[in-house]
């Protein structure tokens, strides 16, 4: 992963209403390790760990491990108790891209039933964030190795 | 570029696409799309839920 993963946003056709321009999603390929086939996973930086749906997490097989714990989380209006995994996931590069999966591991939420309409994998803070730095652009957005924000960025207070 | 998929048919549900933006493989339930897709002769499918013309707009991801 020497390059930024440069993705263009995806416009799944949601509905916009009177909005005059199409929804915009941060979407990536994620894979459980072994398996060919990924899951659509969006990238939502104000949650705090990632959550995916049962169904993941059964095909995940000895790369989801249950943690015993859970953790009261609201999405989709509603409030689960969701069960933690220590999950295993794969980043798949951009199409076009000779680079490998790159793997990580990470506290996941189970939340069932899944209640968002769209994805079966959102990417949170634990997990993805901590190991990724993403970047937004007005039209796409980039995903990079974490230790690539220490490098180019540092906190005003560090100065 | 924005990536525009034209999923309408397959409205409310889980679909096997491939990076063109074609659908390899449909499925009311989740799971078993999973087993489905990873049966196929296809690279690089990716599953994800074919949006329902109405829906209300998900802010963010509420």
């Amino acid at each position: 992963m020497a390059d930024a993963w440069v993705f263009g946003y995806t416009d799944f056709g949601e509905s916009h209403g009177t909005l005059g321009r199409p929804v915009l999603r941060a979407a990536l390929r994620v894979a459980v390790p072994g398996w060919r086939s990924s899951f659509t996973a969006l990238i939502d930086t104000g949650g705090p760990l990632t959550v995916v749906s049962e169904e993941v997490i059964a095909s995940a097989g000895d790369a989801a491990v249950a943690t015993g714990q859970t953790l009261p989380i609201r999405l989709g209006g509603r409030a689960f108790e969701a069960r933690l995994f220590e999950l295993a996931l794969q980043a798949i590069p951009p199409v076009g891209s000779n680079d490998a999966r790159r793997s990580w591991h990470g506290l996941a939420g189970v939340l069932d039933p899944w209640p968002h309409q769209g994805t079966s994998v959102i990417l949170g803070q634990i997990g993805f964030m901590e190991n990724f730095t993403v970047t937004f652009g007005p039209d796409h957005f980039a995903v990079e190795p974490g230790n690539v924000f220490g490098n180019r960025f540092r906190p005003i207070d560090s100065v | 570029m924005v990536r525009t998929l034209d999923l309408h048919r397959w409205a409310g549900q889980w679909v096997a696409v491939d990076p063109d933006g074609h659908v390899h493989a449909s499925a009311e339930e989740l799971s078993d799309l999973i087993a489905h897709a990873e049966q196929l002769e296809a690279d690089d499918l990716e599953i994800m839920r074919a949006p329902v013309p109405g829906e209300p707009v998900a802010f963010g991801l509420g």
